[in-house]
């Protein structure tokens, strides 16, 4: 019975992607950290960062934004907006 | 996650106004077929055509160029050196990109040099005149029009393909709404018809999210500069494609349809040229030839030899007097407007 409320804890955390260690994005010169767990979309925004504005790479590779982030994880976002 | 919905697989890119997930390699599939079918339905260009790529070294000129050589055109790239280093060596590093580019798809290559040629580069020339304000973006628009019509000219090519995006595109527009620039929304178009001694011009990309230019960039492995030219920090264009990936953001599909919907009223009678503009006579310049509003030396010839005619050779070009487009818009700076 004590379990119960921490489950329902850990399930919160679980949601809000707490308890499962932090990812690094990398735009440019900055880097934001962000909770793993979440969606690189969510993570994307959760670094007050526009979606529609970068692209999501790892290792070089594009991924999608519907993936989860994982503990650990570095994440280069790729600009796209050009011009002037 | 979502899944291709060519084949099922893992999907790499998803673009939510078209509600369409694709794997690597259907995407680069899709990116092909959907430039190609632009390319038909605005009777851009054929395979009979010689088409000249204005190629920056970024990603969405080497992208088209990529593009149209796996479509079998015949497409020739030009290179224009623009002189800009901006502490981080910019116009070197955008001409070892475009000339590896050109190298390993064994392609056809013109390279332009600005400092060669004229003996200064767009910066100093900019600082020399009181175009722009301060800003050399005006010098370069002004400098790189010039040169691409006149390379196409002289080299023989009916095309002048460039690779502006929807994005690019949308944020020119926004601009001259904010301002109700009525003589530029006049002449903004993706498909810019030749006249009066003007290459055709076109825009094979437009339909296109920046996004999806960049991610066909990456996907197929193209090694473009990534680093912005450093005088476009601050430009207006960037602050209107931020504003516009934020609607973009909320609603999916927003930038397509402000474009889209206004070709569509252009289609309509919309945004007519002013009739001074449709009865303005162009004259050929007295030292290039090439089309100016102005009788005796064009803007470009003015810039580079102020009081002195140019060492190019004059190409010989019959008076214009037919109306024409002038200039594109008053924003851009790259690859977009004509001859001044």
């Amino acid at each position: 019975m004590v379990t119960e409320p921490l489950l329902t804890e850990a399930q919160d955390n679980m949601q809000e992607g707490r308890t499962r260690g932090t990812a690094t994005l990398i735009l440019r010169d900055k880097t934001y950290t962000v909770p793993a767990g979440i969606t690189v979309r969510q993570a994307i925004q959760k670094a007050g960062l526009v979606p529609e504005s970068v692209l999501p790479t790892r290792d070089g590779e594009l991924i999608p934004e519907d993936e989860r982030v994982r503990d650990g994880d570095v994440i280069h976002l790729v600009a796209v907006i050009s011009g002037g | 996650m979502r899944k291709c919905r060519k084949c099922g697989q893992r999907a790499v890119v998803y673009m939510r106004q078209h509600r369409l997930a694709l794997c690597k390699e259907h995407y680069i599939e899709w990116f092909i077929e959907q430039t190609a079918r632009t390319i038909r339905k605005y009777r851009m260009f054929t395979k009979e055509d010689r088409v000249l790529v204005a190629v920056s070294g970024g990603k969405d000129s080497l992208a088209l160029w990529d593009v149209l050589w796996q479509l079998g055109y015949q497409a020739h790239g030009l290179y224009i050196g623009l002189g800009i280093d901006g502490g981080i060596g910019y116009s070197d590093r955008s001409r070892e990109a475009v000339e590896t580019f050109a190298r390993e798809r064994n392609l056809h290559l013109i390279v332009e040099d600005v400092p060669t040629q004229y003996g200064e580069g767009i910066p100093e020339m900019a600082r020399r005149t009181r175009r722009g304000r301060g800003k050399p973006c005006s010098v370069c628009g002004l400098v790189k029009r010039h040169i691409m019509n006149r390379v196409a000219r002289e080299g023989g090519y009916t095309v002048l393909a460039t690779g502006h995006n929807l994005d690019d595109e949308a944020a020119v527009l926004f601009g001259n709404v904010m301002t109700w620039q009525v003589g530029y929304l006049a002449r903004q178009h993706p498909v810019l018809p030749a006249r009066d001694g003007l290459v055709k011009k076109v825009k094979p990309f437009f339909r296109f999210y920046e996004r999806e230019t960049a991610a066909y960039a990456l996907l197929r492995g193209i090694r473009y500069v990534y680093d912005e030219c450093p005088f476009a920090q601050g430009a207006k264009s960037i602050y209107y494609k931020e504003l516009l990936n934020k609607l973009e953001e909320e609603r999916p599909g927003t930038k397509l349809q402000f474009f889209l919907g206004f070709l569509r009223a252009k289609e309509q009678g919309a945004f007519a040229p002013v009739q001074e503009e449709v009865d303005e006579e162009l004259h050929a310049c007295e030292v290039c030839g090439q089309p100016t509003t102005a009788p005796g030396r064009c803007a470009f010839c003015r810039l580079v030899t102020p009081g002195e005619p140019v060492s190019k050779p004059a190409l010989i070009a019959p008076p214009l007097t037919t109306p024409s487009v002038v200039s594109e818009t008053a924003s851009e700076t790259g690859a977009r407007g004509t001859v001044t």
